[in-house]
C-alpha cells in the first residue's frame, strides 16, 4: 500500500486512492466545486489544485492517484497562491447578492472565501448580467450566481442518463441550463438542486422564505414510497420549508417528491378541527366530543348487529396500523380491515435483495408491471446506474414506461393490460414452449421477446415485479424466477405496505378492498372507518365508492383535507402529517426505519394511532396506557420479528375491462403518484389536469394532434381531456392519467386499472 | 492527335481563388482553343504553389517561367507572346531563382532560395486531383515497397522511431515513441489532426491542398503501423477547398482499391473517413478534437488516461497532426537515415513553416529543421516589406512566443527555442516591422484566447477573460504599469492551474512581449498616451 505524507501527517492508504480521499482521512480540508462523491471526477475547477514534491505542476487532488513516497502540501505558498486566484477567478463577476441568496449559509463559495479566500481584490469586472430564469414551480435557475462545475450537468448525463440540462456557448460566455424548454422538473431535479454549491440552482417553493440557520432539521423517513428515503425535514414556526438529503441513504439521490412534495403539510387548507355532521352541516367540535360521538355510533352499530370496516392509507406508520387493527378486531370484533386503497389485490412479500447496493450490482434486470420512476423512483435510478455504465443489462416488460426504456437493452411495450400475457409468453420461451400465440394482441414481437430470454439467461438478472401486477402475474414470474434459480423483488404501492401487511392490518378472510366495499353496498357493512386517503382519488372505482359510502349508516374520515370521501362522512377527525409525528416504517427492503417528530402536531391533528387509542377509551374498553409514539413502538418492534402468512389471493381478480376501441392504462403521472400530492402547490402547477397520451405514430392515425382537446368516452360517461403525444406509450393503447381528486377519473374505471376507452375530438 | 509540349500549372487554393483563379484558368483554356493550341497545351490546376497574397499565380513548364498577379486581361498576351511565340512575358514574371537544390524542387522562381521539399514535394506540381499524377509523383510508393519488402509493423514503426521524426502539431513529442504507447487491443483508431486553427498557420491546408494522396498513403502506413484499420481526418469546416480534395482523393483511392479490405491483396484493411470541425480553436488539442468526432461538446479531456489508452470511442487512438503524418512516406521510401541527414541530430527532418507579416514575400516554405529565423526571414522570405526595419517575430502563432532582433540567429528547432522560452508550434512566423505596435497585436492575441476558451477549467475561462479587460485597459492607455504585473500574474497561474495546453499558454507571448518590447508597453500606461495609429491597429486585428 502507498505511504504518503500529506500536510507532514503520515498515512498508508490503498493503491487507488486520490490525494483527496488520503487527505480526508488524514482530517486536511482541500476545497472543491466540481468534485462530488457520487458523482464521477471532472477535475474542472481546480480548487483542489495540491503541490507534490519534486512535480513541476500543482496536481488536482480530486483525481491525481497517491504514489508511494509522496510528499503532499495542501497549503504551501504555490498552493495558496493558486487558490487565491481561483477564488478571485470565481468572484470577479459573481453578483454580491449573498444578502438575498437562499443559498447563503450553505454556500461553499462564501464557506472557501472565508476559508481560503485573499481579500485584496485584484481584478475587476462587471457583474454578469444573465437574466433570472424561473423553470417552472420547482426551480430557479441564476446563471450569474453560478460557478460552472457542472455538478447538475453531470448529474443529468450520469444519473438520468442525459436530459434537457446542458453546457452551451463557451469560454467566458459558457452557460448551463435547458435548452428547450421553460419548465424544468425531471421527476430528479431535487438533485441538482441540492448538488449545486451555490445559489445558481435555488428551490422555487423556498425562495425567499427564510435563511437557511433558521431552520431546525429533524431526520425523518420519506413518506410518499416504500423505498424510504432518509430526509432532513426543516421547521420553523411550526411549518416544513425545506427537505435536505444530507444523509445519503439509501441512495445518494432523492426524487422530487421526496424534495419537494412536502407543501401540503403547511396548506392553507388543512382542517385542523374535527368535524360533525349535523344535516347538511358540518359544524366544528372538541376532539372529546368527536370521540364520544364516534365511538358511540360504532358502538351502536355493532350492537345492532352491524359490520363495521376500516380502510387506511397504505402511507402510514405500524403504529397506526397496529393500535388501529387492534381496535378494530379486538375491541369493535371487526373482520373487515385494509391497506390496499390503490386496487392492489397482493400481499408483500420477502424480497430476493436487501439494499439499494444489492440492486446495483446485478448484472441483470427484469422489471414487469411498474413504472418503477414514478412509484419507486429511486430504485429506478439505482437500476439505470449499472445499465448507463454498460455493466448491466435491462429488460422491461412494461406498458409505457417513461424513465428506464432509454437504458433498455430490451424492451416489452406491451398494450395496456397485457404485460402479463407477454411475461406468461416469455415463460414459455424459457421453458423451451411456444408462445407465439401468447403475443397475439400484445404489440410485442417475437423477437423482442427471444433476445429478452437470450439475455436473461446470459447473465443472471435480477427480477422486479411492480406493484401492478396481480396475484397471478406474480405466480408467472415467481415461475420464471424459478427457472432462472433468482427470488423476485417485489414492489407493493404506498410507503408503508410492508409494514401494515406485518402488523396484521388485512381481514383474515382475504377479502380485497373491493369485497369490502361490496359488502356496504349490500349493507353487511353498516359502519367504515376511513383514513388519510380519499378512495375517489385513488381506488380504481369511482362508481363503486360512490355506492357504497352512500349506503353505509356511518362515515367516519380521518385525513388533513376536505376530500370528496369526507364530503360523504359523518364525522371528521383532523388528521397529522408525516412530519408531525414519529412512529416506525418498513421500506421496500424490510428494513424497520424509525419517522421523526419534527414539529408538534396542528391544532386538534392526531395521528391514527392516537385516534384508535381514544377511541378505545372511548369505548371502554382501553388499548393500553400509551403516552407517546415512542410508547407503541416496542410492539411494533415485537409484531417486526413475527412471522406473517398471507391469506391465498389466487383468483380474486376480474378480468379487465378492455372492450371499446382503445385498451388504456391509467397510471399517475410522477408528480400525482405519491401521498397527498393534489394539495402540493408546485405538482398541481405542473400536472394541473388529466390528459390522456398517445403514441404520435398511433395519434396520426387517429387523426388527432399533440395538444388537441378530446373526449374520452366509458360506459357513457365523457370525460374531457387535452391530448399529448408520447414516444413511449405502446401504438394502439393509451395511457390516462389518475391521481386527481378534483376530477372524477375513476368513475371510468371497474376495480382494475385497465379499461377499454373511446376517443374523439371534442366540438369547439 | 494530342501532343502536350508544355504544361500550365495554375495553383488553385483559397487565396487564389480569391484573386480570380477558376476566372483567370477559364480564360486561359478558351484562349487556347482560340488559338487552336489545346492540343499542346496543359492546363493543370495544382495546390498551392507557396507564396499567398500575389495573386493568381501560374508557373509554365517546361520553361520554369512563373507569373504572378495575374489577370484575365492578361491572358491572351501570355498565350500568344509566350505559348504561341515562346517569349515569357517580362512584365509579369517573377524573377528566377540559383539553379541548385537539394532535394529536386521544380525553378519555379517564386521561392527566394531553394528549399529542401520533403513534405511539400509534389505540392505545387501536380494535379491534387488526379490519382495519376500522384502515383506519377510518387505517392503511394512507400506503401508499395512496405507490401514488396513485407516490412512488419514493427518494422514500420521502427523506421520512423529511427528517424527521429518530431510531431509537427506544436509538441515536438516524438512520433515512433508516441506510437508504441498504444495499448494492444482489437480496435485501435488513427486520427490525423487537420484542425489547423493556430492564427496564421495554414499549412495543412496547402499539404492537404496540395496533395492529398500523400496524406492517405501516410495514413494507411501509420495505422498499419499502430494497427488501427479505422481513420478519421479531423478538418477544419473552414476548410471547403481542402474537404472537397481529399474526399474525392479518399473517393479515388476506394476505387482502387488503395482504401478499404485487403488494400492491393496485401492483406492490410484501412478505411478513413472524414470528420468536419466547426470551428472551435480548443479541438485541436487530441482529446477535445477525439469528443468532438463522437459528437459531444469540444473540451478536452482529463488525462490520463492518455488516448493512446482510452481515445476514441473508449479504444486506443493515435492522434497526429497533417504535417507529422506526411513525413512518413519518404521516411520509409528513403530510409530513416536519409531522413536524419535533414536538419539537426534532436530535430531530423524539415519543417514547413508559414511565413507572414510585413515580409517580402509571405507564404509557405519549407526549409530544414534548425534553419536560422534570420536565413527564414531574410533569405527563404526576402526581408522586410518596403525596406524598413525588422522589429520582431511571432512564433508559433497565438500560442507562441514573441522574438526581437537579439534573437535572429536562433535556431528553429524544438530543442533550442527553449532555451528563449519560445516554442514552435505551429510554425507560423508573423514578422513585424518597426511600426508594428506590438501592444495592439498582443491585444489580438488576448482577445482570441478569451474568444477560443472552452469554458470548461476555471482559471482559463476566467482568466482569459481578466487578460483581456486588463489588455483593454492598457490599449486605451488607461492602465498602469501595475496591470503589466497583472497579466503575468494571472497568466502564470493560468499556466499552473489549467486543465488543457490553452489555458497554459497565454504566459508565452505576455511574457515575451514584456520582456522585450517593455518599453511600449510602459509608453501605453505612461498617462501621456494617446490615440494609436490606425494602421497598426489594423493590421494587428487581421491577425487573430
Amino acid at each position: 500500500m502507498p505511504k504518503v505524507v500529506i500536510d507532514g501527517i503520515e498515512i498508508e492508504v490503498p493503491p487507488g486512492t486520490t490525494i483527496l480521499n488520503a487527505a480526508q482521512r488524514v482530517g486536511v480540508e482541500i476545497p472543491v466545486f466540481c468534485y462530488h462523491p457520487y458523482l464521477k471526477p471532472a477535475g474542472i475547477c481546480r480548487m483542489c489544485l495540491v503541490e507534490v514534491e519534486g512535480m513541476p505542476r500543482l496536481l488536482p487532488a480530486c483525481i491525481t492517484e497517491v504514489q508511494d513516497g509522496w510528499e503532499i502540501y495542501t497549503n504551501s505558498d504555490r498552493v495558496k497562491d493558486a487558490r487565491e486566484w481561483l477564488l478571485e477567478f470565481v468572484l470577479v463577476n459573481h453578483p454580491l447578492e449573498c444578502p438575498i441568496c437562499d443559498e447563503a449559509g450553505e454556500c461553499e463559495l462564501q464557506n472557501f472565501v472565508f476559508k481560503f479566500g485573499e481579500p485584496r481584490k485584484r481584478l475587476y469586472d462587471e457583474p454578469f448580467k444573465y437574466p433570472t430564469r424561473y423553470l417552472g414551480p420547482l426551480i430557479v435557475h441564476q446563471m450569474n450566481r453560478c460557478v460552472l462545475c457542472r455538478r447538475c450537468v453531470r448529474f443529468s448525463d450520469e444519473a438520468m442518463g442525459g436530459t434537457d440540462w446542458g453546457v452551451y456557448e463557451r469560454g467566458y460566455r459558457t452557460i448551463v441550463g435547458p435548452y428547450e424548454r421553460d419548465v424544468f422538473a425531471q421527476k430528479y431535479t431535487f438533485n441538482m438542486e441540492a448538488l449545486c454549491p451555490v445559489g445558481a440552482i435555488t428551490s422555487n417553493i423556498y425562495r425567499y422564505k427564510t435563511r437557511i440557520w433558521k431552520l431546525d432539521f429533524t431526520n425523518s423517513v420519506c413518506a410518499h414510497c416504500e423505498v424510504g428515503c432518509w430526509l432532513d425535514l426543516g421547521e420553523r414556526d411550526g411549518q416544513l420549508l425545506k427537505v435536505l438529503h444530507r444523509r445519503g441513504y439509501p441512495s445518494p439521490w432523492i426524487c422530487d417528491k421526496g424534495g419537494y412534495g412536502f407543501e401540503y403539510v403547511n396548506h392553507s387548507e388543512r382542517i385542523t378541527v374535527p368535524l360533525r355532521r349535523e344535516g347538511n352541516r358540518l359544524r366544528g367540535v372538541t376532539t372529546d366530543e368527536a370521540l364520544e360521538f364516534v365511538a358511540g355510533r360504532l358502538k351502536g352499530l355493532v350492537e345492532s348487529g352491524g359490520k363495521v370496516a376500516a380502510l387506511v392509507s397504505p402511507h402510514l406508520t405500524c403504529e397506526d396500523y397496529l393500535l388501529m387493527g387492534s381496535f378494530m378486531k379486538e375491541v369493535v370484533g371487526s373482520d373487515y380491515l385494509d391497506y390496499r386503497l390503490y386496487g392492489g389485490n397482493t400481499y408483500p412479500e420477502r424480497p430476493a435483495v436487501d439494499s439499494l447496493e444489492g440492486v446495483e450490482k446485478a448484472e441483470a434486470y427484469l422489471v414487469v408491471g411498474e413504472d418503477l420512476s414514478v412509484h419507486h423512483p429511486v430504485l429506478a435510478l439505482s437500476v439505470a446506474k449499472g445499465c448507463k455504465e454498460g455493466r448491466a443489462s435491462l429488460y422491461l416488460i412494461v406498458t409505457g414506461d417513461s424513465f428506464l426504456f432509454k437504458f433498455a437493452a430490451e424492451h416489452a411495450n406491451p398494450l395496456p393490460g397485457k404485460e402479463e400475457k407477454v411475461l406468461e409468453a416469455l415463460a414459455s420461451v424459457l421453458g423451451g414452449k411456444d408462445y407465439a400465440s401468447l403475443l397475439e394482441g400484445t404489440e410485442v414481437s417475437e423477437d423482442t421477446l427471444k433476445a429478452m430470454a437470450q439475455g436473461l439467461q446470459e447473465k443472471k438478472p435480477l427480477i422486479i415485479g411492480g406493484s401492478r401486477l396481480t396475484p397471478e402475474g406474480r405466480v408467472l414470474l415467481k415461475g420464471v424466477g424459478e427457472r432462472l434459480g433468482i427470488t423476485p423483488l417485489f414492489l407493493d404501492w404506498g410507503s408503508n405496505s410492508k409494514g401494515a401487511f406485518q402488523m396484521g392490518f388485512w381481514s383474515p378472510g382475504g377479502e380485497s378492498v373491493e369485497d369490502i366495499l361490496n359488502k356496504c353496498v349490500s349493507g353487511e357493512i353498516k359502519g367504515l372507518f376511513v383514513s388519510s386517503m380519499d378512495l375517489f382519488r385513488d381506488y380504481p372505482n369511482g362508481t363503486l365508492v360512490k355506492e357504497a359510502l352512500s349506503n353505509l349508516d356511518f362515515l367516519v374520515v380521518h385525513d388533513m383535507f376536505f376530500t370528496e370521501t369526507v364530503a360523504y362522512s359523518d364525522c371528521y377527525l383532523p388528521a397529522t402529517s408525516f412530519a408531525e409525528d414519529g412512529g416506525t416504517v418498513v421500506n421496500m427492503f424490510w428494513e424497520a426505519k424509525k419517522r421523526n417528530r419534527a414539529f408538534k402536531p396542528k391544532d386538534e391533528s392526531m395521528p391514527l394511532w392516537q385516534v384508535a387509542l381514544g377511541l378505545s377509551r372511548k369505548w371502554g374498553r382501553p388499548l393500553g396506557d400509551f403516552g407517546t409514539v415512542e410508547d407503541v413502538t416496542p410492539l411494533v418492534r415485537e409484531r417486526l420479528s413475527q412471522v406473517v402468512e398471507a391469506p391465498s389471493t389466487l383468483g380474486g381478480v376480474k378480468a379487465a375491462h378492455l372492450k371499446g376501441d382503445i385498451p388504456a392504462l391509467f397510471e399517475y403521472p410522477f408528480y400525482r403518484a405519491g401521498m397527498r400530492t393534489d394539495f402540493c402547490n408546485a405538482f398541481v402547477q405542473l400536472v394541473p389536469e388529466p390528459y390522456v397520451t398517445l403514441n404520435p405514430e398511433y395519434g396520426d392515425e387517429l387523426g388527432f394532434k399533440n395538444g388537441d382537446i378530446v373526449i374520452m368516452e366509458v360506459d357513457g360517461n365523457q370525460f374531457r381531456m387535452k391530448l399529448f403525444f408520447r414516444d413511449e406509450v405502446p401504438r394502439g393503447g393509451a395511457i390516462v392519467s389518475r391521481g386527481f381528486s378534483d376530477f372524477p377519473i375513476t368513475r371510468a374505471l371497474k376495480g382494475l386499472w385497465y379499461r377499454g376507452i373511446e376517443l374523439r375530438a371534442a366540438k369547439e | 492527335m494530342r501532343h502536350i509540349r508544355c504544361h500550365v500549372l495554375i495553383g488553385v487554393d483559397a487565396n487564389s481563388l480569391l484573386a480570380g483563379a477558376k476566372a483567370v484558368e477559364q480564360a486561359l483554356i478558351k484562349e487556347l482553343a482560340d488559338k487552336g493550341l489545346a492540343d499542346e497545351v496543359q492546363v493543370i490546376e495544382t495546390g498551392s504553389l507557396g507564396p499567398i497574397g500575389q495573386g493568381v499565380i501560374l508557373v509554365v513548364y517546361p520553361d520554369a517561367v512563373a507569373y504572378a498577379n495575374v489577370t484575365v486581361d492578361d491572358v491572351p498576351e501570355i498565350v500568344t507572346e509566350h505559348l504561341l511565340k515562346g517569349r515569357p512575358v517580362k512584365r509579369l514574371q517573377v524573377p528566377l531563382a540559383p539553379e541548385e537544390r537539394v532535394v529536386e524542387i521544380k525553378p519555379t522562381g517564386l521561392v527566394k532560395k531553394p528549399q529542401p521539399r520533403v513534405v511539400l514535394q509534389n505540392c505545387g506540381v501536380i494535379d491534387p486531383e488526379s490519382l495519376e499524377e500522384a502515383i506519377a509523383a510518387g505517392d503511394y510508393q512507400a506503401l508499395v515497397k512496405v507490401i514488396e519488402e513485407g516490412m512488419s509493423p514493427k518494422d514500420v514503426m521502427e523506421e520512423v522511431t529511427k528517424s527521429g521524426l518530431r510531431g509537427r502539431g506544436g509538441a515536438g513529442f516524438p512520433t515512433g515513441k508516441k506510437w508504441s504507447f498504444t495499448a494492444p487491443g482489437p480496435q485501435k483508431y488513427l486520427i490525423c489532426n487537420a484542425d489547423e486553427g493556430e492564427p496564421g498557420t495554414f499549412k495543412d491546408r496547402l499539404i492537404l491542398e496540395g496533395d492529398p494522396h500523400r496524406l492517405i498513403e501516410s495514413m494507411i502506413l501509420a495505422g498499419y503501423a499502430i494497427g488501427a484499420t479505422k481513420g478519421y481526418i479531423y478538418i477544419r469546416g473552414e476548410y471547403t477547398l481542402s474537404i472537397a480534395r481529399i474526399s474525392k482523393a479518399i473517393e479515388q483511392a476506394y476505387r482502387e482499391n488503395l482504401l478499404g479490405d485487403n488494400i492491393l491483396d496485401s492483406g492490410i484493411t484501412f478505411h478513413l473517413e472524414i470528420k468536419k470541425g466547426a470551428g472551435a480553436y480548443v479541438c485541436g488539442e487530441e482529446t477535445a478534437l477525439i469528443e468532438s468526432i463522437e459528437g459531444k461538446r469540444g473540451q478536452p479531456r482529463l488525462k490520463p488516461p492518455f488516448p493512446a489508452v482510452q481515445g476514441l470511442w473508449g479504444k486506443p487512438t493515435v492522434v497526429n497532426n497533417v504535417e507529422t503524418l506526411s513525413n512518413i512516406p519518404p521516411i520509409i521510401l528513403n530510409g530513416a537515415d536519409w531522413y536524419r541527414s535533414f536538419g539537426t541530430p534532436t530535430c531530423p527532418g524539415t519543417k514547413v513553416y508559414t511565413i507572414l507579416g510585413h515580409i517580402e514575400t509571405p507564404g509557405l516554405i519549407e526549409v530544414e529543421m534548425g534553419t536560422t529565423l534570420r536565413d527564414i526571414i531574410f533569405e527563404y522570405g526576402g526581408g522586410i516589406r518596403k525596406g524598413k526595419k525588422f522589429k520582431g517575430a511571432l512564433v508559433g502563432g497565438a500560442a507562441g512566443a514573441f522574438l526581437n532582433e537579439s534573437q535572429l540567429d536562433v535556431q528553429m528547432d524544438y530543442d533550442s527555442l527553449k532555451e528563449y522560452a519560445a516554442v514552435l508550434g505551429s510554425g507560423a512566423i508573423l514578422v513585424m516591422d518597426e511600426e508594428t505596435s506590438v501592444v495592439s497585436l498582443l491585444h489580438s492575441i488576448l482577445s482570441f484566447f478569451e474568444h477560443e476558451s472552452c469554458g470548461q477549467c476555471t482559471p482559463c475561462r476566467m482568466g482569459t477573460r481578466s487578460l483581456l479587460t486588463i489588455m483593454e485597459r492598457i490599449v486605451r492607455g488607461q492602465g498602469t504599469e501595475k496591470d503589466l504585473d497583472l497579466l503575468l500574474q494571472v497568466s502564470e497561474n493560468m499556466q499552473v492551474s489549467s486543465l488543457c495546453p490553452l489555458g497554459q499558454s497565454p504566459i508565452l507571448p505576455i511574457k515575451s512581449a514584456l520582456d522585450y518590447f517593455r518599453d511600449e508597453f510602459l509608453e501605453r500606461v505612461s498617462g501621456k498616451w494617446t490615440e494609436p495609429p490606425l494602421q497598426a491597429h489594423e493590421e494587428a486585428s487581421q491577425v487573430g
